[in-house]
């Protein structure tokens, strides 16, 4: 306590002494490239904490003694020291710093330079985002940005969730989503909605909001976040105000939208479906009822059966030979279906401060048309982020957002699900008749239009209030705050501390009106669900930070806690009374539930960063979690990394003027996945049954009181390089080890259980990223950059339960084996057509023999391919002159496969003949006569020895390029701007997934992570024209 | 100055601390009860007997899954024997229980599996509740209450042990029962998760049903109980037992108590079409109850005799030609010609209609009092003695004047009069193949056109591959690999 006092007074002193001979100094800072002034530059007597920051015209004024120096620095610049001496006015020019090296990193519970940083860290601007205004959420903007991540926008319906994977998969039944942060605070993200019909929650975040994102891919980046780290961390920052003057923002864009490949899901033309039809019947007849005659049969060519079969077709089976009446119309219901989207962004923002406080505050709309008639989405959203320094050593902060989103559409396959919903837009493409109009001729629509339940698809796009509705809604508000309070106590010890508190409330609402397809049969059905969120969370930091000597050293500790309540109701009601009024109490009930479920959080955590001479680093964290998730012996699990850095450039022996920078460095540690249940480590009896008119209850999950975490071991090494003040590049090569993945080990049925969760299984991923980022020619007011990013991915399974495989997926389809990767597809091989009788052959047993079969149920199934990419990546270049701005990025992918599950009803060979309609590719490819080398078999109407069931034939590759966003900015020049009173105005075109080049160019590349193609809206193509406008 | 710091360091830190308490990480969802408090007064006793009996009607994982519910006394169980015996046969090709009728079914067929899996889980569940029913805290005045559903649990899981003996090992009577692995693993406590089961001997296995029955004999009430089994069902389960294992005095014995005491009496000619689809009929022992919110739904045996639904199990050619051959049996007019239109048809049984028009809800009857009087004809005409007892003819008498109008009563009756006699009155209940295999006899297949006998290997089921895989020293059944 005495030293302490000691201390003070000598500080005191030391104070008193500075100020004894100051004099007023005032000056003015530019930039060394174009001479305009900086704002926001921090001008410091070193040593000390005094100082102040340049005003928005650049300028500063300051009391400094003589004799003291003066630091200048800004982000992005080299500082600058200036001695004062007898003038009284200093204006500096303070110069670019080199790319990258040392940018302010967001990173794990604080900020740091890229220079000195240890981990593997990806930073992304705001304005590198892609899609900001027709990509619903956050997640689907990195596409192409970042090395390592994997990104797929699944569906082009408005508000439908994406997903994201940060190098390789994670798990295999737990979670593989990383950690969202925002502004420090980790955040809930999810698909909330209803099962089949999807809506993330990140889409309640405005991206305009968002200054930068941070990636964090490693052990040392990530360690700090312990148990839910797995999977990497996704940091958002959003952005603050700054001091000076205050600045306004308008931006408006506005866009138009369609599907992004033309061939994708066309059908075929109603003179060849006629034909097809008639060749199906010919084919059923000879199947059915002259049975067992099969083209290898004598007597199949018999013209008397020929001419049996040709009658039988000729027939008008079911009145109206299957909705063919003539003359026939020919209707590309792809085209009534698909149309032409719309979208619109509007924002507001406005920020600005005084010394002591800034603020940034913004608010904004959006709203997408998606392009089937009926499927919308509209985001309202208004923040307000103040910061605020009461004096020199406290400082707080509050940012708050309130966002309301809601969504309208159509149930999708989100949840890959068996079945192909016949409501769906895609399904009503293929069912709608292609020789049927659209509306009769007096103008209504023609309710023989379909050929199963659904009479017209118009009747389910276009809901009127009609006894025919189905309508998908959901409505979702939320409240996201976060406040933190941060206090130098000491000039090398800071205490911060933060809270957040993430409330959000999701209702679903799905009508299938009483004359509906689906409503029907409840004679009206009406389902309400809400889903509320409530996460709280607190932190409590502290941060020790000191240099001396060459010697640099930040010791951080410190202590977290957060809740999470989650809470679900729901009702569901039948028999409404009429179909003008959808709300539950016009209906008899059916079902009420709610339920609640909470998980908590605990963690004590503690990092190190030691420097010496900006020439050596090491950096350890460690962070030990306890949740409730978990067996009340495995509670708590420690995580802890350890990494360091050697900057090479920095060395006498290796210094070179065309090297700005070159730094290798090495991180290992581990990371945790939770389970994604919250009770799975209980015993717990169910309550949910009954019997006659009482409850019943019995026994549902055995204890499991070791239930622990999965883990991840990841070892990374990289290396960092800067060019010629020109290029900063860096590859790296990661391994990360998955073990004790929680899987699901059949139990003996005498346990009374069917299986039960086990940590036992192990995964690896590896895999090598490289990031060019260079600036190739600077002359003038001409400017080209590039940036390039490649990754190799490989997730491969290690250990299963017993060694067993696991089958897995409706048809079991996907595979786990050991030794090979994650998404395998598993299924017969598909041979062809045979040209002589037009059957499709299978390989009989493909990984010993060549035997052929015409039938597929004694096909034996082998491994076809993978989901996960074997490299891909992106490539973007900008170039600027003057104020125009052009760019355009590239993404790429090659060596995944997909599997075509809605390709599996539309060709169908025959079997849904009736039903649906078949897929363009088949026109004139299907067999008719021998010598036809085609890629379909002769049609058979109904056909029992069903050779469209899954095989080869829909495992399709996902190779491909894509331009996924290209434009052209305008800044309007200063004196324009300004004559209107504006500081800028900002004209921009550009567009999203343009241009596609795909290996099967019927599909749509892109699908979701594990590769099924769900049977949804096909991903969009934008043009979009925007202004922004800042005064 | 510092000190004012300090103090605000302070406050701050305790804000967090306080949510530090260790309870913080005890969480317990809100649909379910751990374990530990989830059976603690005798109410709660009867809601966890009662989740055995809705697991034999409406068997889920109850994981909040939303899959089509398993059956096994509302559909699968009951159809099974008589599909196989060859009386009931099916018309539709839908796939469903047809199966059976075939006799396919190998290692890894999922009916296989559903037969093993169902009762043992449910045996599992009798089980983990037997385990802690003696620290539950019973009142005055609620132990008769709880006598009963204990008895009720040690009952139900004889029940369960000898249907799986009947799937899934050869019938005693026809085998060496005290061969190794001859009978199936008996479950008589809670196992760990990673318990691997082993076969006993059908001697051991059939002693351990015996014991169960009588355990719960002991504690059973006597009154009726509707959708729950009571003393007298288990007198005539017991009865029934003994008969398979020929052990006829015991049978005839416990026969002869059930029909001299029981409040139930015997369907007469007049009420025999209209007890069906009715809860609570007078010879119902025991049933199980059928609710439109758990039942069976389309595996219930109500959707697979009617055309209407499934529509699987009609009357074969025999069984027709069988029930129909005197028109001056009540039971030759419980028939029907169905048609839906497409390629269901056939005369199928009503003894399972529906009850408000569902015909999801046909409560299963377990064992009903017609049964109890052909197991006292049969274990008497194979030389049991009781007291109080009458020759075989009378019990065949009794039942037959109750069936056939303008019946006169026979002096004596052969064994081949019995087993005719019970095809008549328990088919499409679950009795057939096993009434033939037991007694020496084969039934006519007329999916396979072949007369099976019980030595056919698959007149048994496989140990599903799943539970072999699991136990290594759990043996196959012959014939299946």
């Amino acid at each position: 306590m005495k030293k302490l006092l000691l201390f003070v007074v000598a500080l005191f002193i030391g104070v008193c002494t500075i100020y004894a001979q100051a004099k007023q100094i005032t000056g003015t800072v530019t930039s060394s490239d174009d001479g305009s002034p900086i704002p926001g530059v921090s001008v410091v007597i070193k040593g000390s904490s005094l100082g102040t920051i340049t005003n928005a015209d650049g300028e500063f004024s300051l009391n400094v003694p003589e004799n003291e120096i003066l630091v200048f620095s800004f982000v992005g610049m080299k500082t600058l020291e200036v001695q004062v001496t007898s003038q009284t006015v200093y204006n500096v020019k303070m110069e670019n710093d080199v790319i990258g090296v040392d940018e302010v990193l967001v990173v794990a519970y604080g900020t740091t330079k890229r220079s000195s940083y240890t981990g593997s860290a990806q930073k992304v601007d705001s304005d590198e985002l892609v899609g900001v205004t027709t990509s619903e959420s956050v997640d689907k903007m990195l596409s192409g940005r970042v090395s390592g991540v994997r990104v797929s926008s699944t569906t082009g319906a408005p508000g439908a969730s994406g997903e994201i994977q940060i190098r390789g998969v994670g798990s295999i039944n737990s979670s593989t989503t990383p950690l969202y942060v925002i502004d420090g605070i980790p955040m809930e993200t999810g698909v909330f909605g209803y099962t089949g019909f999807s809506s993330d929650l990140l889409s309640t975040l405005n991206p305009e909001d968002i200054k930068s994102i941070t990636v964090l891919k490693d052990a040392a980046a990530a360690s700090l976040y312990g148990s839910r780290a797995a999977n990497g961390v996704v940091l958002i920052t959003t952005k603050t105000g700054e001091s000076g003057k205050t600045r306004y923002n308008f931006k408006a864009t506005v866009g138009t939208s369609q599907t992004a490949m033309n061939k994708v899901y066309q059908p075929m033309s109603a003179d060849q479906y006629i034909d097809y039809v008639n060749d199906a019947l010919i084919g059923a007849y000879l199947y059915w009822y002259e049975p067992g005659l099969y083209p290898d049969d004598p007597g199949y060519q018999d013209p008397e059966v020929l001419a049996r079969a040709i009658a039988y077709a000729q027939e008008d089976p079911d009145g109206g030979k299957w909705g063919i009446t003539s003359p026939s119309a020919n209707t590309n219901w792809r085209d009534v279906i698909y149309n032409t989207g719309k979208s619109q962004d509007y924002q507001f923002s406005s920020s600005g401060g005084g010394e002591k406080t800034n603020f940034y505050t913004s608010l904004g709309l959006n709203q997408i048309d998606g392009i089937v008639a009926g499927s919308d989405f509209t985001r309202y959203t208004g923040r307000l982020n103040l910061n605020h320094k009461s004096n020199d050593w406290l400082e707080f902060g509050i940012k708050q957002l309130l966002s309301h989103t809601n969504q309208n559409g159509y149930g999708d396959q989100s949840d890959q699900e068996q079945g192909i919903g016949y409501t769906s837009p895609l399904s009503m493409t293929f069912e709608m008749n292609p020789t049927q109009p659209v509306y009769n001729e007096d103008g209504t629509l023609n309710q023989n239009a379909g050929m199963g339940n659904v009479n017209n698809a118009l009747e389910i796009l276009e809901p009127s209030g009609a006894a025919t509705d189905q309508t998908y809604n959901v409505k979702r508000y939320r409240s996201l705050s976060n406040a933190n309070v941060n206090m130098k106590i000491l000039p090398f010890l800071s205490l911060r501390s933060t809270f957040g508190l993430d409330y959000s409330d999701s209702k679903t609402f799905i009508w299938w009106a009483p004359q509906s397809v689906d409503g029907e049969v409840h004679n009206g059905l009406g389902q309400m669900l809400t889903y509320t969120t409530i996460v709280k969370n607190a932190s409590f930091i502290a941060d020790f930070n000191k240099e001396f000597k060459k010697h640099s050293v930040q010791v951080l500790g410190g202590y977290e806690a957060e809740g999470l309540t989650y809470k679900t109701m729901e009702g569901v009601a039948e028999n409404y009374s009429t179909y003008k009024l959808p709300d539950l109490s016009n209906g008899q009930e059916l079902s009420v539930g709610s339920s609640s479920s909470s998980s908590n959080l605990m963690s004590f955590l503690g990092n190190m960063n030691y420097n010496f001479d900006n020439k050596y680093y090491v950096s350890a964290s460690i962070r030990s979690d306890g949740s409730s998730r978990l067996g009340t012996n495995t509670r708590w699990g420690t995580f802890w990394s350890t990494s360091g850095a050697w900057r090479i450039s920095q060395e006498g022996f290796l210094s070179a003027e065309w090297l700005d920078d070159f730094k290798i460095r090495a991180s290992y540690g581990t990371n945790g996945t939770l389970p994604i249940d919250y009770y799975a480590h209980m015993g717990l009896y169910s309550f949910a049954s009954g019997y006659g008119s009482e409850s019943a209850i019995y026994i549902i999950q055995p204890d499991n009181a070791d239930l622990s975490w999965e883990k991840s071991y990841n070892m990374n090494v990289g290396i960092e390089l800067g060019l010629f003040k020109r290029i900063s590049a860096s590859a790296e090569y990661y391994h990360k080890k998955n073990k004790d993945l929680l899987m699901q080990v059949p139990l003996s049925y005498l346990t009374g259980f069917e299986t039960s969760w086990q940590n036992i299984g192990e995964l690896t991923n590896k895999g090598i990223e490289i990031e060019i980022h260079s600036t190739n020619i600077i002359r003038g007011d001409f400017k080209w950059n590039t940036d390039f990013n490649f990754t190799t991915i490989s997730a491969i399974v290690d250990k299963l339960p017993n060694g067993d495989e696991i089958i897995s997926g409706d048809g079991g389809m996907y595979l786990l084996r050991e030794g090979e990767s994650i998404n395998t597809f598993y299924l017969p091989t598909y041979a062809g057509v045979n040209p002589d009788n037009g059957m499709a052959q299978f390989y009989l047993d493909p990984d010993n023999s060549d035997e052929l079969t015409y039938y597929r149920a004694l096909a034996k199934p082998t491994i076809q391919g993978k989901a996960i990419p074997d490299f891909m990546g992106g490539i973007s270049n900008t170039f600027t002159y003057k104020g125009f701005e052009f760019s355009f990025l590239f993404t790429y992918q090659y060596g995944g496969s997909l599997f075509d599950y809605p390709g599996y009803f539309f060709h169908h060979d025959g079997v849904r003949l009736g039903s649906f309609n078949l897929a363009k590719d088949v026109e004139n490819n299907w067999w008719k006569q021998p010598g036809d080398i085609v890629d379909n078999p002769r049609p058979v109407g109904w056909s029992g020895d069903r050779p469209d069931r899954w095989s080869s034939r829909h495992v399709l590759s996902t190779d491909h390029i894509r331009l996924k966003d290209i434009s052209l900015t305008y800044n309007l020049p200063k004196s324009i701007a300004q004559k209107m009173y504006m500081s800028n105005v900002q004209l921009r075109v550009s567009g999203n997934n343009i241009w596609t080049w795909a290996k099967e160019d019927t599909i749509e590349p892109e699908v979701t992570l594990n590769g099924y193609r769900t049977v949804d809206t096909p991903i969009t193509k934008n043009f979009l024209f925007g202004i922004n406008v800042e005064f | 100055m510092i000190m004012k710091r300090l103090k605000y360091i302070i406050i701050l830190g305790f804000a967090i601390f306080f949510a530090g308490c260790q309870d913080f990480l005890d969480q317990s969802p809100s649909d379910a009860l751990p374990t530990s408090e989830a059976i603690s007064s005798v109410t709660d006793l009867g809601y966890a007997v009662n989740g055995v009996y809705s697991g034999m009607i409406d068997f889920d994982l109850g994981l909040g899954q939303n899959t089509e519910p398993y059956s096994y006394y509302g559909g699968d169980f009951i159809a099974y024997a008589d599909l196989k015996g060859g009386d009931i046969d099916y018309t539709a090709s839908n796939n469903q229980i047809s199966p059976m009728a075939r006799f396919e079914h190998g290692t890894e067929s999922s009916f296989a599996e559903h037969f093993w899996q169902i009762p043992y889980t449910l045996i599992g569940r009798i089980n983990d509740v037997l385990s802690v029913v003696e620290t539950i805290n019973v009142e005055t005045g609620e132990e008769d209450q709880y006598n009963d559903l204990k008895g009720q649990l040690y009952a139900l899981r004889a029940l369960m042990h000898f249907d799986v003996a009947r799937l899934f090992a050869k019938l005693p009577s026809t085998t060496d029962v005290n061969a190794a692995n001859s009978g199936i693993p008996i479950s008589n406590e809670k196992y760990p998760v990673d318990y691997e089961p082993t076969r006993s001997t059908l001697e051991q296995t059939y002693t351990f049903i015996k014991n169960d029955l009588s355990t719960a004999l002991s504690l059973l009430s006597q009154d009726q109980n509707l959708g729950r089994i009571n003393y007298w069902a288990a007198k005539g389960l017991l009865a029934r037992v003994h008969l398979y294992l020929e052990e006829n005095s015991e049978a005839l014995s416990a026969a002869q108590e059930v029909i001299n005491n029981s409040p139930y009496s015997l369907y007469t000619i007049n009420n025999y079409l209209n007890v069906w689809g009715v809860e609570g009929a007078s010879e119902a022992m025991f049933e199980i109850l059928t609710t439109p919110n758990h039942s069976s739904q389309r595996n219930s045996i109500g959707y697979y005799t009617h055309a209407s639904g499934y529509g699987e199990c009609a009357y074969s050619v025999q069984g027709y030609e069988l029930l129909t051959a005197d028109a001056n049996d009540i039971r030759s007019q419980l028939i029907e010609w169905e048609d839906d239109e497409t390629d269901t048809q056939g005369y199928y049984t009503q003894k399972y209609p529906g009850r408000d028009g569902n015909l999801y809800l046909n409560n299963p009857i377990v064992i009903r009092l017609s049964e109890v009087y052909l197991i006292a004809a049969e274990a008497k005409l194979k030389g049991g003695n009781a007291s109080g007892d009458h020759d075989a003819a009378w019990y065949l008498n009794e039942l037959r004047k109750n069936r056939i109008t303008g019946y006169t009563d026979v002096a004596s009756v052969t064994l081949d009069d019995i087993l005719t006699e019970r095809r008549k009155e328990l088919v499409a209940e679950g009795h057939r193949c096993w009434d033939a295999w037991r007694n020496g006899r084969s039934v006519y297949s007329p999916s396979l056109n072949q007369e099976i006998g019980a030595d056919f290997n698959r007149a048994i089921l496989p140990i599903p591959k799943r539970e072999t895989d699991i136990s290594s020293g759990l043996e196959q059944n012959p014939g299946y690999n």
